[in-house]
């Protein structure tokens, strides 16, 4: 029954292994630049868990990403509620089971954010925006970057952000985002693909 | 002068009357039938789930010309505290309002939503949804002019009409201000589950506000 438990809880537990600081962070950086040259497309199902620590309540929803380099994303939630965003260059589209909205990224500076924030998570390369001081930690299995806030309007929501790569630094594993009241929002990647071909319509919405 | 033609000005007078004759307060309380009963969920099926089991609604809400949809999750985490918490699909919080004892304060708002007006209407909108003040207080039973059962509880200048079926659940509730109605909800009632399936509240006035809330299943 142990061996059991443990087989089940083997792939999650190298995110709750102590991490210790990265040595070499020039090294861990261009390994991330090398994979993002690498990466022209990403698909990907999800699972976020949405812990709120006031309700000791966790709210589980599922979907599925498509990434195209440069500017295409579509992110998708299947349950509990359908729910769609997408970018489309300087295009964002939200649809929900009510209501499909369509917002111009230059006229708005919160999807402007929104979108920088998206597309930089899911390609690994936040760690070079100024808005975000990065530390760089590992244990065995991942690499860990700490990303604290730096502008206010950030600085107001979140504690930190969260993104762990595995050691090969082949896509992102797991991302984190812990809000200042320490409820957390995690994200984790299943079903990878990599480069695989991508339809361009798919990121159009009618 | 704009000029319109009669039978346009007909029609909008009808239309004007039928709105307000299907508005009037009269409509809910025709006949009294006992009067200073303490309201309980006898009267009232309540939508709280007293003993500390989260419930959890798709919700979409309209209000200044804006849209929003998530998720609310209602749990009573003491006896005397109850938490009702919005969240989008992101996972971003967007408020958190706390009912302890018979205070309501919002204990968080995110910030583009941190306007005075827009917190007190998201405040009288879910306490009223969610029957959060309700229950001790003295009401007056009656039946409505469409032979229902309601339920009348008045408050200075607001009275609040509870329209009941099958002995508790509530069908819908009308919010009356000065005489004048303010908001109206609508409730769906799921017998196999026991619980408000359904919640739609709409609120008139200078400030409108649209929510929707729909039950979510552990297995949806």
């Amino acid at each position: 029954m142990k061996k059991l438990i443990l087989l089940f809880l083997f792939p999650f537990l190298g995110f709750s292994q102590t991490f210790k600081a990265v040595k070499d962070t020039s090294a861990l950086k261009q390994k991330i630049e090398n994979m993002s040259k690498a990466t022209n497309s990403i698909e990907s199902d999800f699972t976020q868990e949405k812990n709120l620590s006031m309700l000791s309540e966790k709210v589980i929803s599922k979907g599925h990403f498509v990434f195209k380099k440069e500017n295409l994303l579509r992110w998708e939630y299947s349950s509990p509620s359908k729910y769609l965003i997408v970018i489309n260059k300087d295009k964002v589209i939200i649809k929900d089971e009510k209501k499909t909205t369509k917002y111009d990224m230059n006229s708005n500076k919160v999807f402007k954010e929104i979108n920088d924030i998206m597309l930089s998570c899911v390609q690994g390369t936040i760690f070079r925006s100024n808005k975000f001081k990065t530390l760089y930690f590992e244990n065995e299995k991942f690499y860990k970057l700490e990303l604290i806030p730096q502008a206010k309007n950030m600085k107001d929501t979140f504690k930190k952000i969260n993104l762990y790569f595995d050691k090969n630094v082949t896509s992102v594993a797991k991302m984190e985002m812990i809000e200042n009241n320490d409820d957390l929002t995690s994200l984790d990647f299943t079903n990878k693909k990599l480069n695989a071909a991508v339809s361009e319509t798919i990121f159009t919405v009618k | 002068m704009l000029r319109y033609p009669k039978p346009y000005l007909l029609l909008n007078s009808f239309l004007f009357c039928l709105f307000f004759s299907s508005c009037k307060i009269c409509d809910y309380k025709n006949r009294t039938i006992s009067s200073h009963e303490k309201l309980s969920s006898q009267h009232l099926f309540p939508v709280i789930n007293d003993e500390g089991k989260v419930s959890k609604y798709k919700a979409s809400i309209d209000v200044l010309n804006k849209h929003f949809s998530g998720l609310v999750i209602v749990k009573k985490t003491d006896s005397i505290t109850t938490h009702v918490v919005f969240i989008t699909e992101l996972g971003m919080k967007m408020f958190d309002l706390e009912k302890k004892d018979s205070l309501f304060n919002m204990v968080y708002v995110f910030e583009p939503l941190n306007k005075p007006d827009l917190i007190k209407v998201l405040k009288s909108n879910f306490k009223n949804m969610l029957l959060m003040d309700v229950y001790g207080k003295t009401i007056n039973e009656g039946i409505t002019k469409k032979k229902e059962k309601v339920y009348e509880l008045y408050n200075q200048k607001e009275k609040r009409y509870f329209v009941v079926k099958d002995s508790n659940q509530l069908m819908q509730q009308a919010v009356f201000f000065k005489r004048k109605k303010s908001s109206r909800i609508d409730y769906g009632y799921d017998s196999a589950t026991k619980t408000y399936s359904k919640i739609n509240s709409l609120q008139y006035g200078l400030i409108k506000i649209r929510i929707e809330l729909n039950a979510v299943n552990d297995s949806n």
